[in-house]
């Protein structure tokens, strides 16, 4: 894990030199790009439970429950696409 | 007051002011604790994709229809755009927009952001955008839930509203 961690930080050490945060793009590297999908789903699932819940009793439990289920839809549909292209597609002779 | 009459109000000065800050409208409304996640989830949605795409992320000029959804968050998503299109960007006679994003070359005071974190950056925005579209709907034709989201009160929020103790004829 932590040698993960350090090889992502010395993939992303060169662009984050002089990155000014709001005015240039993140220095995130091309690997982790996919990671952006969670705080996204987090602040969808935020305002949106924010919207719909009938009391704010279960809030919380309401919005991780939301975050998990885009992010399982995602990966599912990621996994479909996947296969589709790589294995259903090839299977059909295209 | 009958059920019928509590079901939906139409409250145009709540989703104006919703329009003007995301959550104003639900904290008219009494909806304090409502009104804090909302401002918080859009605000932060708005401003990570500023964080992760940079100031280029909202553009009304160079990415239009980006920014028709990034308008929803309201002043806000006008503000940082006139801030890069007045402040950061470089002016050039020949554009038809008579500025343009500057070159690496030109010491520029911001990168332009392209490939993933433009897409992610614009893409944040953009859903904060929508989002609070959806909450000016939300107050503007409000049902009412319980003003007070105190936890435990264990009433829907679909029930008739409790009647403040001033409020009655």
């Amino acid at each position: 894990m932590l040698l993960l961690i350090a090889s992502i930080a010395q993939a992303a050490a060169p662009a984050a030199r002089g990155w000014r945060p709001f005015l240039d793009p993140a220095p995130i590297p091309d690997i982790l790009w996919f990671l952006t999908l969670i705080p996204l789903a987090l602040g969808v699932s935020v305002v949106y439970k924010a919207v719909r819940v009938r009391t704010m009793d279960r809030y919380a439990v309401n919005v991780l429950v939301m975050t998990a289920q885009i992010v399982a839809a995602m990966v599912l549909l990621a996994l479909g696409a996947h296969a589709l292209v790589e294995w259903i597609v090839p299977a059909l002779g295209g | 007051m009958t059920q019928h009459e509590r079901e939906e109000k139409l409250e145009p000065l709540a989703a104006a002011l919703a329009l003007l800050v995301p959550g104003l409208g639900h904290l008219a409304l009494g909806h304090a604790r409502r009104a804090l996640w909302i401002f918080l989830g859009v605000m932060g949605l708005f401003f990570g994709g500023v964080f992760i795409g940079g100031i280029d992320a909202v553009d009304r000029k160079e990415d239009f229809w980006w920014f028709t959804a990034q308008a929803g968050v309201g002043p806000t998503a006008f503000a940082v755009d006139r801030v890069h299109q007045v402040w950061l960007k470089v002016p050039d006679p020949g554009s038809p927009r008579g500025v343009r994003s500057p070159r690496p070359d030109e010491n520029p005071s911001y990168r332009k952001s392209i490939g993933h974190p433009n897409e992610a950056g614009s893409l944040y925005a953009a859903i904060a955008g929508m989002l609070n579209i959806i909450c000016v709907l939300d107050c503007l034709w409000h049902r009412p839930r319980k003003l007070r989201d105190d936890p435990g009160a264990g009433r829907r929020a679909d029930d008739p509203a409790p009647q403040p103790a001033g409020d009655s004829p």
